[in-house]
């Protein structure tokens, strides 16, 4: 159960979260300036749309699951410090 | 980011941002076109019958009937963000009153490029009358093919395409043969 719910959950660490934010902004821009000079060059908005429309959805399965490589870099914790030793 | 379901939310976040964008980049493209091809346009005959009023049963108004013939080729006007043309006949003239009219007698929907090139020879589509009962007293009327290009996103523009060189003057009401 635990692990199911990780899995929808899809965390992953500050390393990766950068990474994804990357991976969006120059997908979703450099794709949307892409798609409109190729549809304006065929001289179509559906090669425009069709275009922009896979681009997302590669994005989409490229940064939305929680793939290993967005977990390379866990956090290391300080030791827990045991309390009541000295009393 | 933290989670699958923040990274779709950012996905689309940024993604209706870029949509937009690019609509309005394809607006703005239009512009980029100015084609603006010219056409012919000549009337045959025009008659002035007199009728009935199909609301006013009691009231009897003159109905002017024009043959006209058009050859224009608009298809240089679709480009990638043209959805259809809407061509029309106008007839210009001012009433015995003076106020001025722009009555359209006949259009047509072009959807498709190949649907472009006009060589049309017809009568006037919807019926044409004055405000006033009769056609006396007004001034002769010119006569324009104007077309209106809807884009998919943009702006709707107006502009024409044929006009008769000279005014056409209304002819007498005559009785029905």
């Amino acid at each position: 159960m635990d692990y199911v719910q990780s899995l929808v959950e899809g965390k992953i660490d500050f390393e990766g979260q950068r990474l994804t934010g990357t991976f969006r902004d120059y997908t979703l821009i450099g794709s949307a300036i892409i798609s409109f000079l190729f549809g304006f060059l065929s001289q179509s908005l559906r090669t425009t749309f069709i275009l922009l429309g896979f681009s997302t959805i590669v994005l989409c399965a490229v940064v939305v699951p929680p793939w290993s490589y967005y977990n390379r870099h866990p956090i290391k914790w300080l030791p827990v410090k045991v309390e009541g030793k000295k009393a | 980011m933290y989670s699958a379901y923040q990274r779709i939310n950012n996905i689309f976040a940024l993604l209706s941002t870029c949509i937009f964008a690019l609509l309005g980049a394809i607006a703005l493209s239009s512009f980029v076109f100015t084609a603006d091809p010219k056409g012919s346009l000549s009337i045959g005959s025009l008659k002035v019958y007199p009728g009935r009023s199909p609301h006013f049963k009691q009231l009897r108004k003159e109905y002017a009937f024009v043959n006209f013939e058009v050859h224009a080729d608009l298809s240089p006007l679709f480009h990638w963000n043209t959805k259809q043309l809407f061509v029309y006949l106008g007839a210009e003239y001012t009433s015995a009153d003076g106020t001025r009219n722009d009555v359209v007698i006949w259009d047509r929907i072009i959807r498709r490029k190949e649907d472009a090139n006009l060589n049309v020879k017809g009568r006037n589509k919807y019926e044409f009358r004055d405000v006033a009962v009769s056609f006396k007293n007004v001034t002769p009327a010119h006569y324009t093919l104007k077309y209106n290009t809807m884009p998919y996103v943009g702006v709707l523009t107006y502009s024409e395409a044929a006009r008769t060189d000279n005014a056409i003057p209304f002819p007498l009401a005559q009785e029905r043969v």
